[in-house]
């Protein structure tokens, strides 16, 4: 494949993922020509009413879903390349149930928090909960097999999920469940998208920049120290990526499994075994799959809205369960 | 079984027992309607106002009962679901079979349970092909070529698959109502909502004579802890005893959860207790585990509905708070052992 190749296939994810944000803008209880909102963006009229329903509900959402699914994908890229374990995700490893953890909290002892300070306490939630599931693989003597290990992070996820709900329960924060249960991008708003989609920006910037080093730890930790990487830096800053990438997600919308799961074996089905590549392209798919998945729970039972990590465990439980399959011994 | 063994045995089913019956008084006299001991003394003997009867034999006890049997029953399933794959590590809420079984009961709740008179009579069967539908699905999934099961591998199935079945059970119940839909949440939690004495009248039969067939397994399931092969040679049918294993793993778990909801890590715990107390012979440890099992999911209710009156926390989050970091344990020792 040669850059060119690559090149255009960005490209391409790049429009899909555009073309994806535009039908979701577009389509909802109230269908919005592509004129109209054109004319909403960019010379927006307080009276008109469809401006307002675009301006006020469906930009922040389908804006929303696009970098959550963003944040989650490159997450799940680079989880993946530092555990060399192709069943890795932050949803499934319950680095995310560390961020809803302290979320919880948070809404169960402040409930009028501001959403950095929100942000800033789901990022402390995320790093404690990799620190707690990556020391696993530590006290283990003996090296944890990918299976194991994954094993022993959905059962993290699982206690911290009790948790979380107890505490919901308790200080009756069950309103909105399906914000602890599964996740979903309905509730964003202005005040918290420039914060957010700064943090991923910058983020998934700096992992382009990693991915060098990324596809060569990805190969094996002697190779990559041989090749005079600095793996403890490499694995430092990388899980200090994952952590920001998955906190930044979770306090927007809550814990959505699979996605960082799906979009990387996706991404390499593209452009290959390059993290310089897999990465931005996991970017581009995973906030098309959220934005499409965001778009259907919306429509198909319509008024009704189901929740969105439902709908993306329908595609992400065949798919982790043929990964699975293929996945050789203990 | 030697004497000393019947004796020993016989003093852990009595000291356990009394656990059982403290934990009972202690969860009579606790709840949001305060009874004393001697009013309950009273009450039980037919001595007690309107009220206290009220309390005690339309509330508390019926519960206390559920919550007794359940707990015995998803006990016993783990002891045999930890025999059939011949990993300690196997629990009936991880590996999938309670998510099937809430699958099997939504439909009930959704269509069926106004169907007709005593139409709760259902509920276990219902629950029951939930469960199988997810086992079969499991071992199916789990298999490799060579048509063996890596143990591990199953546990990972059988956590995808539990995600699976919970999605669907989400998803069909936000279709159908949100009464449905918080149901679902709610029992997804571990949450004991059967509470009358019609449920006591179905999980009890249920459990009590599944356990008896469970308990006729032991002798075999023990030439099984020896080797597959050994068991062979012994003239039993080792795909016979597992299958029954499994199959009366499923009718246990499924009818217990039904009731009791979703209780993680309990098929866990309950028999891991049992043979740090009394070693690995079956004989002794589905009876132990069984008691364990009542005692756990009694107290974890009680707790959760006494200590946190206003908004009572389902018993699955004690239940898991103790059984997650548990699993984890275990998990890391195995490994160690390879």
């Amino acid at each position: 494949m040669t850059t060119w190749h690559k090149w255009r296939t960005i490209i391409l994810l790049f429009l899909g993922s555009l073309a994806s944000i535009i039908l979701a803008i577009s389509l909802g209880a109230k269908d919005i020509s592509f004129m109209t909102m054109w004319t909403s963006i960019f010379h927006f009229d307080a009276n008109n009413n469809l401006h307002q329903i675009i301006y006020e509900i469906r930009l922040p959402r389908v804006l929303g879903a696009a970098f959550v699914g963003m944040a989650f994908a490159v997450a799940g890229s680079i989880i993946q390349a530092v555990t060399r374990n192709s069943l890795a995700d932050i949803g499934i490893l319950g680095i995310n149930g560390g961020a809803v953890l302290f979320v919880t909290i948070c809404f169960a002892f402040y409930p009028a928090i501001s959403y950095g300070w929100l942000t800033f306490f789901s990022f402390v939630g995320a790093t404690l909960s990799t620190i707690l599931v990556f020391s696993i693989g530590l006290v283990a003597r003996g090296n944890l097999s990918p299976l194991t290990f994954t094993i022993a992070g959905a059962v993290i996820a699982a206690f911290l999920h009790a948790i979380s709900s107890g505490i919901a329960i308790f200080f009756d924060l069950n309103r909105d469940l399906a914000f602890w249960y599964a996740g979903g991008v309905a509730g964003v708003t202005w005040g918290q998208l420039p914060i957010f989609i700064t943090i991923v920006i910058i983020a998934v910037f700096v992992a382009i920049l990693l991915g060098k080093q990324l596809t060569i730890i990805g190969a094996g930790q002697e190779m990559a120290s041989s090749l005079g990487i600095n793996i403890r830096f490499l694995l430092f800053s990388s899980m200090g990526l994952v952590v920001l990438l998955g906190g930044a997600g979770v306090a927007v919308a809550g814990s959505i499994s699979f996605v960082g799961l799906i979009i990387p074996h996706v991404a390499r089905k593209f452009v290959g075994h390059d993290y310089r590549w897999i990465i931005p392209a996991s970017a581009l798919l995973g906030s098309t799959l959220v934005v499409m998945a965001d778009l259907l729970a919306r429509i198909i039972f319509a008024p009704k809205e189901l929740a969105l990590g439902i709908l993306i465990a329908f595609i992400g439980v065949p798919f982790f369960l043929i990964v699975a399959k293929k996945m050789e011994g203990i | 079984m030697a004497p000393k063994r019947r004796n020993s045995l016989l003093l852990y089913i009595l000291v356990t027992l009394l656990l059982v019956f403290l934990t009972f008084l202690f969860s009579i006299n606790l709840g949001s309607y305060h009874l004393s001991l001697l009013e309950v003394a009273n009450t039980l003997v037919g001595h007690g106002s309107d009220n206290s009867i009220l309390v005690l034999f339309e509330y508390r006890l019926p519960r206390i009962l559920i919550a007794l049997v359940g707990g015995a029953g998803i006990a016993v399933a783990g002891s045999l679901l930890q025999s059939y794959t011949g990993n300690h590590l196997a629990d009936t809420g991880l590996l999938g079979l309670h998510a099937g079984a809430s699958f099997g009961l939504i439909i009930f709740m959704s269509f069926f349970s106004q169907s007709f008179l005593y139409a709760e009579m259902l509920i276990p069967f219902f629950a029951f092909i939930g469960g199988i539908l997810a086992a079969i699905l499991i071992v199916y999934l789990a298999k490799s070529k060579n048509r063996t099961i890596n143990t591990n591998k199953l546990i990972l199935i059988g956590i995808a698959v539990s995600a699976l079945f919970n999605a669907i059970t989400l998803f069909l119940s936000l279709r159908l109502s949100d009464e449905t839909y918080s149901f679902a949440a709610s029992w997804l939690l571990g949450n004991i909502w059967a509470r009358d004495w019609i449920h006591v009248s179905i999980i009890l039969p249920w459990v009590a004579i599944f356990s008896l067939l469970a308990y006729r397994l032991a002798h075999p399931l023990n030439l099984l802890q020896v080797g597959d092969e050994f068991a062979q040679t012994t003239g039993i049918s080792v795909k016979y005893i597992k299958n029954n294993a499994l199959l009366l793993a499923v009718l246990l778990s499924s009818g217990s959860v039904a009731m009791v909801g979703n209780i993680s890590f309990l098929g866990l715990l309950a028999p891991h207790l049992a043979r740090q107390l009394v070693g690995s012979d079956y004989r002794l440890t589905l009876p132990l585990s069984a008691i364990l099992g009542s005692i756990i999911l009694l107290l974890s209710d009680t707790i959760g509905r006494s200590l946190f009156e206003a908004n009572p926390i389902p018993a699955g989050i004690f239940v898991a708070f103790i059984g997650g970091p548990y699993f984890i344990f275990l998990l890391l020792k195995n490994n160690r052992s390879v």
